[in-house]
């Protein structure tokens, strides 16, 4: 394949959720995504282009920033669909191998989304809002100094993972195919999110301490709605619930004072 | 007052990064810590845009999106927030967060009916490929990303001119009660504990 057609894939992967729909979900950005590359593999075949596309068009939903990794797997894996391979009917294994990138699709979509969802959703992306948004409390408003570092801790925090599982991801599954799983089991995500888990959890005791503890006449009514939200929130009672239960607390209290 | 220029300024601005979220690229430009100030900026407010994007970045910060769900939007939240409080008293950061934090919710019944609605491209787009037109591919991509930001953009537009015209009728009435200030005030000193709870919530076992 060449190389600005690998370009372009990566840089059209970014619109993997741009008509995401509920029948089959990303299936048109993927599509989208590995055209440039699949009109190079078939460029003698028109009618084989089709059937690729055909087939390219089926459910797929995975995690954003790791779905570059199985776009790569599947374009070297369709890459070596045209090879010739000197088999007597080289229509039976080409069916064959459009079923295995079917199959690869469908069953490592799943444990990515899982995973993507565990480490980006859940562990990295409150823990960056919750350094950002520590570091604005603590300080305290009026000696931030310039206003958007806050901004920008959250982004280059945020994106360097981001980035670097887009990019590297992307180059080992063109580079090492089908050992990529092997490779991104290797990465040891479930130990560094674990990390990241106790590194959250201490913040955040650091930050609503040292936020209680300035507040001065505040501090009663900080320590009764950390204890009582948190109870409530284990208990599964919904964030927005615990949010309209405060504004009637807060308000009433206001008149009662 | 807003302008009728900067309300169009605030909207398409916000229109382009509540994309961020899910159509393009997902740097997290639309989460409120970022969307604050930047909204905050564009309204010559950027203490409020950062004070306000702090406090939703925290309450949002046990809201995962797991698998298929769609989580309330927190972009549209925040946008709306800062743009309405912007160059109001401090007090009206607390009333506009009461304000817009309902609309997160509604936004996410409209995306989810939208993302409902991305069906029909589906035999638009297999009847190009049938016939070899591979260029509605990216016609039909483009159209997406387009209506996802008219979306955004008028949602914004109608809430923002809205709920500034209710906040600015009814603040007069909120300041001159000083008790129902004194209860804002501890409600905005308490909504950061809110989130940190939740955080710990969803980070401890």
């Amino acid at each position: 394949m060449k190389n600005c057609n690998i370009i372009r894939t990566f840089f059209r992967s970014l619109l993997l959720q741009a008509v995401w729909n509920f029948e089959r979900m990303q299936n048109v950005g993927f599509l989208y995504s590995i055209m440039p590359c699949l009109k190079e593999i078939y460029v003698t075949d028109e009618n084989r282009l089709k059937n690729a596309a055909m087939r390219h068009f089926d459910f797929f939903n995975t995690h954003p920033y790791i779905a570059n990794t199985i776009i790569a797997l599947t374009l070297v894996l369709e890459n070596e669909t045209v090879a010739p391979t000197g088999l007597p009917s080289v229509a039976a294994s080409e069916e064959t191998k459009s079923q295995q990138i079917k199959s690869l699709k469908l069953h490592l979509g799943g444990p990515i989304a899982a995973l993507g969802d565990t480490f980006f959703w859940a562990r990295i992306k409150p823990f960056c809002g919750l350094i950002a948004a520590g570091y604005v409390f603590i300080r305290g408003f009026n000696n931030i100094g310039y206003f958007l570092i806050p901004s920008l801790i959250f982004i280059f925090l945020y994106n360097m993972p981001h980035i670097f599982f887009r990019f590297f991801g992307f180059w080992l599954g063109l580079k090492y195919k089908t050992d990529v799983v092997k490779i991104i089991s290797n990465f040891k995500i479930q130990k560094i999110s674990e990390i990241i888990r106790l590194a959250g959890i201490f913040v955040c005791i650091f930050v609503l301490i040292a936020y209680i503890v300035s507040s001065g006449k505040y501090r009663f009514a900080g320590v009764l709605v950390f204890l009582a939200s948190f109870i409530l929130i284990k208990k599964n009672v919904s964030i927005i619930s615990v949010f309209w239960g405060l504004v009637i607390g807060c308000v009433g209290a206001g008149f009662l004072m | 007052m807003l302008a009728g220029f900067e309300l169009i300024k605030i909207a398409f601005v916000g229109g382009l990064i509540s994309l961020d979220s899910t159509v393009f690229g997902q740097f997290m430009l639309s989460r409120p810590i970022v969307a604050g100030p930047v909204i905050g900026w564009l309204c010559g407010d950027i203490k409020t845009g950062l004070l306000i994007g702090a406090m939703i970045e925290l309450l949002w910060v046990g809201v995962v999106p797991v698998g298929v769900g769609v989580p309330p939007d927190s972009a549209i939240v925040c946008i709306v927030a800062t743009a309405i409080a912007a160059n109001k008293v401090p007090d009206a950061a607390a009333i506009a967060i009461i304000f817009s934090v309902p609309l997160g919710v509604i936004f996410k019944r409209l995306d989810i009916a939208h993302r409902k609605w991305n069906r029909v491209f589906l035999p638009v787009v297999e009847n190009g490929i049938e016939n070899g037109r591979y260029h509605i591919l990216t016609f039909v991509i483009w159209l997406g990303v387009f209506l996802s930001f008219i979306k955004s953009f008028l949602f914004l537009f109608i809430c923002v001119f809205l709920f500034n015209a209710i906040l600015s009728y009814i603040l007069p009435f909120i300041i001159s009660a000083p008790a129902l200030v004194k209860g804002l005030q501890v409600f905005m000193f308490v909504l950061p504990v809110l989130g940190l709870a939740s955080f710990l919530a969803s980070f401890v076992k």
